[in-house]
């Protein structure tokens, strides 16, 4: 589904992110962890076009991300609160989006109707911008428009952080019933090793833009990885 | 064309719930200022024999705009024609400027600028001058977003932004307003400098605290630069205040940071605002103000030294 072909970024001469190959397959749920400046983010940054890379190049479907936007029809993402737009109601924003998709109110109705648990009404009808929303509300919004479309692929950056724990569950169960029930495409970021072990059917742990372990999760992933991260 | 349609009715909406935000008598002050500068700058394109270097306001408001933008990564999210979008939208925020000179008798001004706007929106576009996905928060508040930022500090310091570029602007009419600009300058500028840095931010030795009168140098200039720019196109005639400020800024900022480490203890902060402004006041005076900054140099390297 995803190709990355002598991938490399750098900044000022340093390199950021270096990946010579790594081939992500349909319905796979592939988890990314490493600590802060690893190169996560930019590695989805360049997987979604959002930045170039300084050498290689990212294939969706066969297709490289630079060459056509094919791809977007397809994949959904949420990196962090500048995929909103901060002066809007939720519900604006959600009515954006569902015109960019396509979806009759009654779509939308449906479709919003199925994160009522996550939304844990505190998001639609109550008449607040996405900027007043906390971070974790935010992030609830990014979520949910980033499974709009229903997406073939979905990237979402650490979407566990600033989560209460009710929601941190909510969600993992959300991720999981979408990779058994709608064969997903999921790459998921996050620090928290606990959910990703549970989520994610394979893990790859980034340090200093470089892949050090490629993990198949088994019973023994967490305990690996915590052995890995202990210093 | 409907969904770039619909983000510039979003975009107005946003603007006006930001505004709404703001304190009305803060609005109506800014909408006064507003009003005289525009009039001011009609009455000037009216005298004015070859009125065509105002050109230039138009690629200024595209790029000072472009490079502020905040939903560049949504944009590139969604698959929308960007580069339709930024027409519209800077083709928009140029209006202003056009109906000032449809008014002021110079039609053919409005549509080059237009035309420029155009030009300029493709060239940000292909060339790759791309919007930053995170603008920085000290960025210069021409954008009402910035300018109404929902933290109150920051809020603040963009006001003091806004006031500083109003009153740099107004000096392309009225050229002794610069001296206010100069002096609301000095100030700010001594005040970015006081002793709440952060630990690793402090210069341990003489290489690292030439490197900070460097860095420091390097963000005032990039900061003055495109206002003298502006200030030169007006009054070229001016280039000697221009030269005096720039000697002045840079002579003070330099005073200020070198007093203020060759007072630091790790024990007290040093106060260095009463030697700031006496500095202030004396800083024309070459004959002291430089033995001064030199002296400051030997104590903050001592100092540091010792530390």
């Amino acid at each position: 589904m995803i190709s990355v072909q002598g991938l490399l970024k750098k900044y000022k001469g340093a390199e950021v992110v270096n990946i010579p190959e790594l081939h992500i397959g349909k319905g796979e749920s592939f988890g990314l962890v490493g600590n802060n400046g690893a190169g996560k983010t930019t590695f989805f940054r360049m997987i979604l076009d959002l930045i170039r890379p300084t050498a290689g190049q990212v294939l969706s479907k066969e297709v490289a991300v630079n060459r056509t936007e094919d791809w977007k029809f397809y994949t959904g993402s949420f990196l962090d609160e500048s995929f909103l737009i901060d002066y809007l109601t939720p519900d604006e924003y959600f009515d954006f989006l569902a015109s960019l998709h396509s979806y009759s109110p009654g779509d939308l109705k449906e479709f919003l109707s199925r994160f009522e648990d996550l939304f844990n009404d505190e998001i639609l009808k109550r008449n607040k911008y996405i900027r007043d929303l906390s971070k974790g509300n935010q992030k609830k919004v990014g979520i949910v428009s980033a499974l709009m479309g229903e997406p073939e692929i979905l990237i979402l950056d650490e979407p566990f952080a600033n989560l209460d724990p009710t929601t941190q569950i909510c969600l993992k169960h959300l991720l999981k019933d979408l990779k058994e029930n709608k064969q997903l495409t999921m790459l998921i970021s996050s620090h928290d090793l606990n959910h990703v072990t549970e989520v994610c059917e394979r893990i790859v742990v980034l340090e200093k833009g470089l892949i050090r372990e490629d993990l198949r999760t088994s019973e023994t992933t967490l305990q690996d990885l915590e052995a890995y991260f202990t210093i | 064309m409907r969904v770039e349609l619909t983000l510039i009715k979003l975009r107005c909406k946003q603007l006006f719930r930001a505004l709404k935000t703001v304190n009305i008598i803060k609005l109506l002050i800014f909408i006064l200022l507003l009003s005289i500068f525009a009039l001011a700058i009609s009455e000037k394109v009216q005298k004015l024999h070859s009125p065509y270097y105002l050109l230039c306001l138009y690629p200024l408001v595209v790029i000072l705009t472009h490079v502020q933008r905040k939903d560049y990564l949504f944009l590139k999210k969604i698959n929308i024609s960007t580069l339709r979008l930024y027409l519209l939208e800077y083709t928009l925020l140029c209006l202003p400027l056009s109906v000032m000179f449809c008014l002021g008798g110079y039609p053919v001004l409005a549509i080059t600028g237009h035309f420029i706007t155009i030009l300029t929106s493709i060239v940000s576009l292909k060339l790759n001058l791309t919007a930053s996905p995170k603008p920085k928060n000290w960025s210069v508040p021409l954008v009402p977003d910035a300018l109404f930022e929902w933290k109150a500090t920051i809020r603040l310091y963009n006001y003091r932004f806004f006031v500083l570029w109003g009153l740099g602007a107004f000096a392309t009419i009225y050229e002794y307003t610069y001296f206010f600009f100069l002096l609301l300058l000095a100030p700010m500028i001594s005040t970015t400098f006081n002793p709440s840095e952060g630990k690793e931010l402090r210069p341990i030795n003489t290489v690292q605290l030439l490197l900070k009168l460097k860095h420091n140098t390097c963000f005032l200039m990039a900061f003055i630069t495109p206002h003298i720019g502006f200030f030169l196109l007006c009054n070229s005639l001016y280039w000697y205040i221009i030269l005096g400020i720039i000697i002045y800024l840079i002579l003070y900022q330099t005073y200020c940071i070198l007093h203020k480490y060759g007072n630091y203890s790790q024990y007290r902060n040093a106060s260095n605002g009463v030697h700031a402004f006496i500095f202030m006041l004396i800083c024309p005076v070459l004959f002291f103000s430089i033995p001064l900054t030199i002296y400051s140099f030997i104590k903050a390297k001592n100092n540091l030294q010792h530390a």
